[in-house]
């Protein structure tokens, strides 16, 4: 029995008459997409460029001379070698719808950008938080450059004061037994004098003891990477004890103005002994601010600012670089550059004060705000970048499985051809024909496509987060089509295939369907 | 995604993995069904009831929205 698709004599079979139509249609094609491009570009040199590119697929492909091979083959009755030739030329076809719908380009360039983005976010986010350490270190030095002045100007009035008491007790001791209360007197109102002094020195003590503890305290915060200062012997020990002072010099007083001498020689010496224990206790915080200076020497914390104002401007380089070179941003600004190139010169006068043994607090400050708001602008843009891929990567999807539900249709279609001709043409010995073999596995070949299409698309929605559903709906629908392949591999074409296509189809419709209204529900605000 | 077209997908998914339930308790009655068949029902169920597990959250947040307004 002669095949129904092998030419009768003179007339063209179905075949090739739609082999034909394909040819003619490719080439009109062709030439209207040549027209095109010349005509686009000026206004539109994207699409242009991209018609271009489309054309040299063709060339390169010779896909119009495979096509009237193709033809030849059919008209001559090589059907095998005409459908290997055909499963070839429709991947190629294929690869060139990809290429004209530039379908996943767009997502691939949009993902570039936000792998792009998110590089210089996490610079910019490391490079401010070092330059809040360099500015919580500076300002430690800073404080500590102050509280060790303090430091030494309390220490000289205690000095003073010990001197004057020191002088008051000689003055006391030369007072003979007998001393009348002309003699008293003075030095009565000196010493009142003098303790009024050592109760202001207290108070002013107080201040520098809290100052103290406080830096001890901050170097000592938890999280610091930094070894913490053990606490003082005392939290506010010189002021308590030049407060004691002052309590024995009253006490002097008041035992000079009942004329008992020896009395108030004791308390005095007794003052005297605690100007010299508030004296040592200043020593000692100026020997603790010292050690803790040494640890932040202005030198360094220069070297470390200039080393981050280097790492900033490089970012700034490299972001600038983004908007010319041939990245994924290319033409577009880059959010927050601005911000981060006008860090730089902030943090270089701050490495300049630091290296001239100045605090430079607020310039670190401010170069800190502007890397902040760069990380934001970042921020803003990422947030957007990432709305605008899930919208992409959803109508991705939905192009994809709307042509995979149409090619599905088709395949369905041809299998149930494949097995009406299947039950007409048995051979005696029950083996199916060789060319009707070649035409099931080609249909298993089209599934297979399919199949690798879904397995495609699963990569596609790991970008996608709009809903937990969509993944394992395509592992489902993955599966049908590789039970599908593996039926078809195995010959099967009957109303089980028939059942199992019609499902995947099914699966596609849902799928669409669903896809649809979450592209409707995002575009109307929802 | 509408809270619907979810609810169908899962619907769907229920239904496949009921389909697949009642092939491998014909090959079991058959002693053709292998462990990874039982396996790989048991996998593809469980995942049904995480994703309804999921979508109840969901419903659930949605129904607290609604009720502080």
């Amino acid at each position: 029995m002669a095949s129904p698709l092998h030419a009768q004599q003179g007339q063209p079979t179905a075949a090739q008459s739609k082999q034909q139509l394909a040819e003619g249609k490719f080439r009109e094609l062709t030439d209207r997409m040549q027209k095109l491009m010349v005509v686009l570009q000026k206004d539109e040199p994207e699409e242009s460029k991209l018609l271009g590119a489309g054309l040299r697929f063709v060339q390169e492909k010779k896909l119009h001379r495979r096509l009237e091979q193709s033809g030849a083959m059919l008209s001559q009755g090589r059907l095998d070698e005409s459908l290997v030739l055909m499963g070839k030329l429709r991947e190629d076809l294929r690869s060139l719808l990809e290429l004209l719908q530039n379908r996943d380009g767009d997502l691939r360039k949009l993902l570039e950008r936000i792998d792009q983005l998110e590089g210089f976010k996490d610079r910019v986010d490391a490079l401010a938080k070092e330059q809040q350490r360099e500015k919580e270190d500076s300002a430690r030095a800073a404080a500590l450059q102050a509280q060790r002045k303090s430091i030494e100007a309390q220490r000289r009035r205690a000095e003073a004061l010990l001197a004057q008491q020191r002088a008051l007790r000689e003055q006391t001791n030369q007072l003979p037994l007998d001393a009348t209360d002309d003699a008293t007197e003075p030095l009565t109102r000196r010493e009142g004098e003098l303790m009024e002094e050592a109760l202001e020195l207290a108070k002013d003590l107080r201040d520098l003891d809290a100052a103290d503890a406080a830096l001890k305290a901050a170097a000592a915060a938890p999280g610091e990477a930094r070894d913490a200062e053990p606490l003082g012997p005392l939290i506010g020990a010189s002021s308590k004890i030049a407060g004691k002072a002052a309590a024995s010099m009253a006490e002097a007083q008041k035992q000079m103005g009942e004329r008992q001498a020896a009395s108030s020689l004791r308390d005095q010496d007794q003052a005297i002994e605690e100007l010299e224990e508030t004296i040592a206790e200043l020593d000692r915080m100026a020997a603790d601010a010292q050690r803790a200076l040494l640890k932040l020497p202005f030198e360094q914390l220069s070297e470390q600012q200039a080393q981050t104002e280097q790492a900033t401007d490089a970012l700034a380089k490299d972001m600038e670089e983004a908007e010319q070179g041939g990245d994924a941003g290319e033409g577009e600004p880059t959010p927050g550059k601005n911000k981060v190139q006008q860090a730089v010169p902030k943090q270089r006068a701050a490495a300049s004060q630091l290296k001239e043994f100045k605090a430079a607090k607020q310039k670190q400050q401010d170069a800190k705000d502007d890397l902040d708001s760069a990380k934001e602008a970042l921020e803003d843009a990422l947030s957007q970048l990432r709305q605008q891929l899930q919208d992409e990567v959803l109508r991705a999807l939905e192009e994809r499985f709307t042509a995979m539900l149409a090619r599905q249709r088709e395949l369905s279609l041809m299998t149930k051809t494949v097995d009406g001709s299947r039950q007409s043409i048995l051979t005696a010995d029950g083996q199916l024909p060789s060319a009707l073999v070649s035409k099931i596995d080609a249909l298993g070949q089209g599934e297979r496509e399919l199949e690798l299409e879904a397995i495609d698309a699963l990569k596609l929605l790991e970008e996608d987060g709009t809903t937990a559903v969509f993944p394992p709906m395509v592992e489902q629908l993955r599966d049908e089509l590789h039970d599908v392949v593996a039926g078809l591999r195995a010959h099967t074409t009957g109303a089980v295939m028939s059942d199992a296509q019609r499902a995947v189809e099914e699966l596609l419709e849902l799928l669409i369907n669903a896809l649809r209204r979450t592209i409707e529900q995002k575009e109307g605000g929802g | 995604m509408p809270v619907s077209a979810e609810l169908k997908m899962l619907k769907f998914l229920q239904e496949r993995v009921n389909k697949q339930t009642k092939q491998v308790e014909a090959l079991g009655a058959e002693d053709q069904a292998q462990p990874a068949d039982y396996d790989r029902v048991a996998e593809k169920q469980g995942r049904v009831k995480e994703l309804m597990r999921r979508l109840a959250e969901k419903l659930g947040k949605g129904d607290e929205g609604r009720g502080g307004e």
